[in-house]
């Protein structure tokens, strides 16, 4: 059982260590803001924190092993929206809603999944980030809609511990995508998935 | 030169540079800041480049006129505050 845990809540980031079979309170990091997901990525020790600032936008930050403090990073951008585009989404990050790594053996690869709807990945541990198109741009990606918030977004990222190239996205609302070489191609896998207050 | 006056709160998240400017439109002023921080253009700008839904900036007591164009000329004496939007009741 792990010994630590990171609670991402919107008044701050907080750590608890289990020690002599009980939770103990440890630090506290960006107290008093919205944080929306904590990534602990073991491949190297960092930590990773996604903020949403409300008056100030989504930000994304990094502790690196051993640090003490927190670097800014670049948080996931849609690029700009083509000016003839009948695109009814707003291309702008509205919230990082899922983090993971990539494989083991994908050293600085991180897919962030946001509102509203894109997955983006990075290469250089956060640094950079490109927003996936293969996904982004199929036809019935623009069929999603908001669940609980007014946009879609991406819920969970599921990447195969055995292959990379195994990826699993789970969309509120547009059901759950399969891509089987590591995010060039994407099919929607939801068969079974329904809801009853829906209409047939 | 127009000065640029970023609020206080900014501060807690980001450096924010005082900043005296030749530009003539808002944009070309909010990007000479942004040129001193790149990451204050984030705070301040949404993926599209337009003003964020609640952020605000008085130029010489006047709001802004296009939150896409960010158009608005400056002055040699302007200046600009660029604030939190408040809202409430």
């Amino acid at each position: 059982m792990s010994k630590r845990a990171y609670i991402s809540t919107r008044k701050g980031l907080f750590e608890l260590t289990r020690e002599g079979g009980r939770w103990e309170l440890g630090p506290v990091h960006f107290l008093g803001d919205p944080v929306t997901i904590t990534l602990p990525d073991t491949r190297d020790g960092s930590l990773y924190a996604a903020l949403n600032l409300g008056h100030f936008g989504v930000k994304l930050h990094r502790k690196d092993a051993g640090s003490e403090t927190w670097t800014e990073l670049a948080a996931p951008a849609y690029p700009p929206k083509p000016e003839d585009s009948d695109d009814k989404a707003d291309w702008a990050t509205k919230l990082i809603w899922s983090l993971e790594p990539g494989g083991p053996d994908q050293p600085g690869v991180l897919w962030a999944g946001t509102l509203p709807g894109g997955l983006f990945k990075s290469s250089d541990r956060g640094e950079s980030w490109q927003l996936v198109r293969s996904l982004w741009d199929m036809p019935q990606r623009r069929e999603w809609f908001g669940g609980g918030y007014d946009s879609p977004g991406i819920h969970s990222i599921c990447i195969d511990p055995r292959d990379r190239n195994q990826m699993l996205v789970g969309v509120s609302c547009g059901g759950t995508w399969r891509s089987e070489d590591g995010g060039e191609s994407w099919a929607v896998s939801a068969n079974g998935m329904r809801a009853d207050y829906m209409p047939p | 030169m127009a000065q640029f006056f970023f609020t206080q709160q900014l501060a807690r998240f980001t450096t924010v540079p005082q900043v005296h400017t030749t530009a003539a439109q808002l944009r070309a002023g909010l990007d000479s800041a942004f040129a001193l921080n790149p990451l204050l253009r984030g705070y301040v700008l949404d993926d599209q480049g337009r003003l964020r839904e609640n952020v605000v900036i008085f130029i010489d007591g006047r709001r802004c006129a296009d939150r896409i164009r960010l158009d608005d000329p400056l002055q040699p004496d302007s200046k600009v505050y660029v604030l939190q939007a408040l809202s409430g009741g």
